[in-house]
């Protein structure tokens, strides 16, 4: 007769291996392990983690299983970390893929919350040269990555299609040769959008992604500009393109305003109406919190988390009913949470996302690592501009001490509070944030926007797929994408 | 049901045969390894019961009378034993490499006995050398076929020469592939038509070690796993639901998903009611209407990882509707039965009814007709894209 | 810790030194410092932790926080001197050439 092996949980010693917590206000404890699976347990059940005296067998096997514990001498839980680790780190060998164009810094528009000067339309000195343009592509070209994004913005690119048309034909000119993944995308307002532009659209791959606030008199207060009629020139627009080019060569981005507070219903109803299912619930760009606090339109990040939530509560009841609707940001973060994948989004990824994964080319030829930092720089604060085009190589821009600086001073693994934060390997650092708001790439946690932000998002979806099904069934979906 | 062995109503042979296994004819001249089934005039001659005993002339007993031409069987010296190994009109043919096993599955539906069963790769050699190069399918099961070591990937090397157009899939606990030596070698026969099965049952080593009553299972079934990613071979994962695996189905999806994404398939079981399953019932019996919303959780979870996964021996009606589309009609032809209570149900046609030894011996107490007809679940099934793993290269 | 410290604490916490490193009662602080800031000064075996209101009103319950954080951060030190070498196996497994088949824990 065989001898019959019992449901033993752990023959063996056990011991720790590296994991982080955090505690919830109803007494959970969540736990997070280096690569950033999650469990959550009661007080008593930590207390047992804690102490390694674990008698609850399947509380043991869900510690094992979730490479929180391990029995002392197993190497098996250390090759999986290894290799989950690795394969998050991966995307880093990707150097910049999305490189972004300033083709002009004008704009017909006056919004209140766009960070860059605006000028009048006539001005042509503030538009991007030929000669910047080509260097620029340049550029782009000695990154490594396999796969290329052009960005065309502005101002308004829609006023300097010139360059537009140089900057995409000489990068496809080039790529003749080298036979990377390409892709083109123009942010627009739309308001400017013709037939020429829709042609050339068409015949060289180019998408659009367009401004849309919500419902009309919200668009427009946001918005303005001669006539009063932005929204409906972007929806305009929106039709055009769809019915031009196919319903998927145009998306939509949101900024939430303060006028937006206490609308995220109907700005919700409006991106459906619109045909869009991807809304990006996104806060005003935080240098609305950071250098213009007084400003009539500035609101705080508790306002903004309460806007989320809301405006999540609506999202799964929609995709609940059968409508189906995307938390852009919220389904990059459950990408992090719930695969190994790395989304490679510029504020979640750490080492920050500066330079690594973009550049910005500006219309005058200096080169920045980020949208913001070139934001910073019209304010005289130039921490984050890497070189000029005209002076320097890829290789010096990307070696520069203004990239490797605060890539290194902001990455979470060693900054104070993010090292021991239990959220660590979802959320990303934001170094020039955190220079415009507190003057070092680090900045202090518990005062920053950005964290609070961050954690707010973490445990709103962390308390929705822990308490109902369907949503953890819908959050996995959106963590595929 | 369909039976694949019988003895022989009677045989009349001048002299013990020497050769084993035979491809039946019917309408041709046989060849040296053909026999003639239905009338005499060959080396051996087969006829279905009720027919005329000739000279050197078996004769079926009533359940081989499905036997026909282009059929592989392997007939005892005596004439008296007779084993069909292939059939040319079923497309899930399979072949016992060996009853031989290191792991002793509480449900095992084929138990391991422990003695020499060489003869059984030697003829698989010789049968995928008569099989037409037509052959859809082929799997190898156990036992225990790494077992053999280099002597089943000879097998897996003569299979690919012989049937480049096959699909072959064998069935393995996957621990041999721990050994990194083993694992090229298999590599090296490079089919990209050969997939292996490995079974899971737990998401860390206490309840697949139990599972499978085997210490230290777990850790080499998990090392075979990524040896044979190492080496990009196709995998697919197998998970009997039972009473032990089935409250850990979502934690088991969730470890395939996040350390395995690379597999190429999740098989997700019913139990079959033989062997030992039988044996143990207590043990491993759990109704499937208990387990269906975890494995309906379980089962997306894997979809939206990428990985296609499929639900196999479950009854629709036991089963969430928004899994209905993962629901395979897997039961091979000659296994699967319908209970009364089925004759009314309006997507009888999309079951894949019961194991024959389910309904004789245990199923669900929540098989009933589903009343009208429904269309299939709407819900769009994940198009997720599969996730690899940056694995190192192989040593 | 930064902000101009005012003479006289809101609340001061006396600590045993041995088990509580200063590192440790400062990395509580940092968690609350949008609420409270911190002095710290070794008398012994004694660790004296100063307390200073951002906002008196909340002092309470900051203080009833601060220390329940303390314990923690105790634990959180000591999980990552335990797992130090684990770590860093994890890691040099993950960036090794061969992977795998690299060191054995």
């Amino acid at each position: 007769m065989r001898q019959r092996l019992t449901l033993e949980t752990a023959p063996g010693p056990l011991e720790h291996l590296p994991f982080r917590f955090e505690r919830w206000t109803d007494g959970r404890v969540l736990v997070t392990n280096m690569v950033g699976e999650h469990v959550f347990l009661s007080e008593a059940e930590f207390s047992a983690l804690a102490d390694l005296r674990i008698a609850d067998p399947a509380l043991l096997r869900t510690l094992r299983a979730k490479h929180v514990v391990r029995q002392r001498g197993e190497t098996l839980p250390v090759e999986l970390l290894a290799l989950k680790y690795r394969t998050q780190h991966h995307r880093l060998a990707d150097f910049t893929g999305l490189h972004m164009f300033v083709v002009t810094l004008r704009c017909e528009h006056s919004c209140g919350y766009c960070q860059v000067s605006r000028r009048t339309v006539a001005r042509t000195e503030f538009d991007m040269s030929a000669e910047t343009a080509v260097a620029a592509v340049e550029t782009a070209f000695r990154s490594p990555s396999p796969h290329l994004k052009f960005e065309f913005q502005g101002g308004e690119p829609l006023l300097n299609m010139e360059i537009v048309r140089l900057v995409t034909q000489e990068a496809q000119r080039r790529n003749r040769d080298e036979g990377r993944q390409l892709a083109f995308v123009i942010a627009s307002n739309l308001a400017l959008l013709d037939d020429e532009v829709l042609d050339f659209a068409d015949e060289h791959d180019v998408y659009f992604s367009t401004s849309l606030d919500g419902p009309q008199d919200l668009h427009n207060g946001n918005r303005p500009r001669p006539g009063r009629d932005s929204w409906e020139r972007t929806i305009a627009g929106v039709t055009r393109i769809r019915k031009r080019l196919g319903h998927h060569r145009v998306s939509a981005l949101m900024t939430t305003t303060a006028a937006s507070l206490g609308k995220v219903r109907d700005i919700i109803d409006c991106y459906l109406e619109q045909g869009f299912h991807d809304i990006f619930l996104r806060p005003v760009s935080p240098y609305g919190f950071a250098l213009r606090p007084r400003q009539r339109r500035a609101y705080d990040m508790a306002a903004w988390i309460d806007f989320y939530r809301e405006g999540m509560d609506y999202i799964l009841e929609l995709n609940a009913r059968g409508t189906p609707v995307v938390e852009t940001y919220s389904a990059l973060v459950l990408k992090k949470m719930l695969t190994n994948a790395n989304p490679g989004y510029v504020d979640l990824t750490s080492p920050a996302g500066i330079g690594i994964a973009a550049l910005l080319y500006n219309y005058d030829g200096a080169v920045y690592a980020s949208d913001e930092g070139r934001m910073l720089a019209e304010n005289g604060d130039m921490t984050f501009r890497l070189g000029d085009l005209a002076e320097d190589s890829y290789d010096t821009l990307m070696t520069g001490a203004a990239l490797l600086d605060p890539l290194e001073e902001s990455y979470t693994g060693s900054a104070p509070q993010c090292s021991d934060c239990a959220f660590e390997r979802w959320c990303g650092a934001d170094p020039v944030f955190h220079h415009a708001t507190t003057g070092d790439p680090v900045g202090r946690k518990p005062e920053s926007a950005f964290c609070n932000r961050n954690m707010a998002v973490f445990r709103y979806l962390l308390d929705r797929y822990t308490a109902d099904p369907h949503a953890r069934e819908l959050f996995h979906a959106w963590a595929a994408r | 049901m369909i039976s694949l062995r019988g003895r022989a109503l009677s045989a009349t042979l001048d002299r013990p045969l020497t050769r084993e296994l035979w491809r039946l004819v019917s309408d041709k001249i046989p060849g040296p390894d053909e026999a003639v089934i239905g009338s005499g005039g060959g080396t051996l001659n087969v006829v279905r019961s009720g027919g005329d005993a000739g000279p050197n002339t078996v004769v079926l007993p009533p359940h081989l009378d499905h036997l026909d031409g282009g059929d592989i069987i392997a007939v005892s010296p005596d004439g008296r034993r007779i084993e069909v190994l292939w059939r040319a009109r079923s497309r899930h043919n399979s072949l016992l490499l060996t009853e031989r096993c290191d792991n002793y599955c509480l449900m095992c539906s084929q138990p391991p006995k422990e003695r020499d069963d060489s003869r059984l790769l030697r003829r698989a050699s010789a049968l995928v050398r008569m099989l037409p190069p037509t052959a859809h399918e082929l799997g190898f099961t156990g036992g225990e076929p790494t077992l053999y070591g280099s002597g089943l990937v000879s097998l897996l090397r003569t299979a690919t020469q012989c049937l480049p157009d096959t699909e072959f899939h064998l069935l393995s606990n996957g621990r041999r592939f721990a050994d990194p030596g083993f694992t090229a070698e298999y590599a090296s026969v490079r089919n990209p038509r050969l997939m292996v099965g490995i079974p899971l049952f737990g998401a860390e080593p206490s309840l697949h070690d139990y599972v499978v009553q085997a210490r230290g299972a777990f850790d080499e079934t998990v090392s075979g796993i990524l040896a044979l990613a190492q080496h990009r071979q196709r995998i697919e994962i197998r998970v009997v639901l039972q009473k032990n695996t089935a409250p850990a189905i979502v934690e088991i999806a969730g470890f395939i998903a996040r350390n395995l994404p690379f597999v190429e398939k999740v098989a997700l079981m019913g139990l079959e009611m033989t062997g030992l399953a039988r044996a143990n019932l207590a043990e491993v019996w759990t109704d499937p209407y208990e387990y269906r919303n975890e494995l309906a959780e379980a089962a997306l979870l894997l979809r939206h990882a990428g990985i296609r996964t499929d639900i196999y021996n479950h009854q629709l009606c036991v089963l969430p509707r928004r899994v209905w589309p993962l629901a395979v009609r897997s039961i091979s032809d000659w296994k699967n039965e319908y209970l009364s209570a089925c004759m009314s149900c309006s997507v009888q046609e999309a079951c894949g009814g019961l194991f024959a030894s389910s309904a004789k011996h245990r199923h669900s107490d929540h098989i009933a007709a589903i009343p009208h007809p429904t269309p299939r679940a709407r819900e769009a099934i994940s198009s997720a894209q599969p996730q690899d793993m940056v694995m190192p290269a192989p040593p | 810790m930064s902000d101009s410290m005012p003479g006289r604490p809101d609340a001061v916490l006396t600590l045993d030194a041995a088990a509580h490193p200063a590192d440790i009662v400062q990395r509580a602080a940092y968690r609350f410092s949008d609420v409270l800031t911190v002095e710290l000064d070794r008398n012994g075996d004694t660790l004296v932790c100063r307390v200073y209101a951002r906002d008196p009103q909340r002092l309470g319950s900051a203080i009833h926080d601060l220390r329940a954080e303390i314990v923690d951060q105790v634990l959180r030190a000591r999980i990552r001197d335990e797992t130090q070498d684990l770590r860093n196996l994890v890691l040099s497994v993950a960036f090794s050439r061969t992977g795998l088949a690299g060191p054995a824990a």
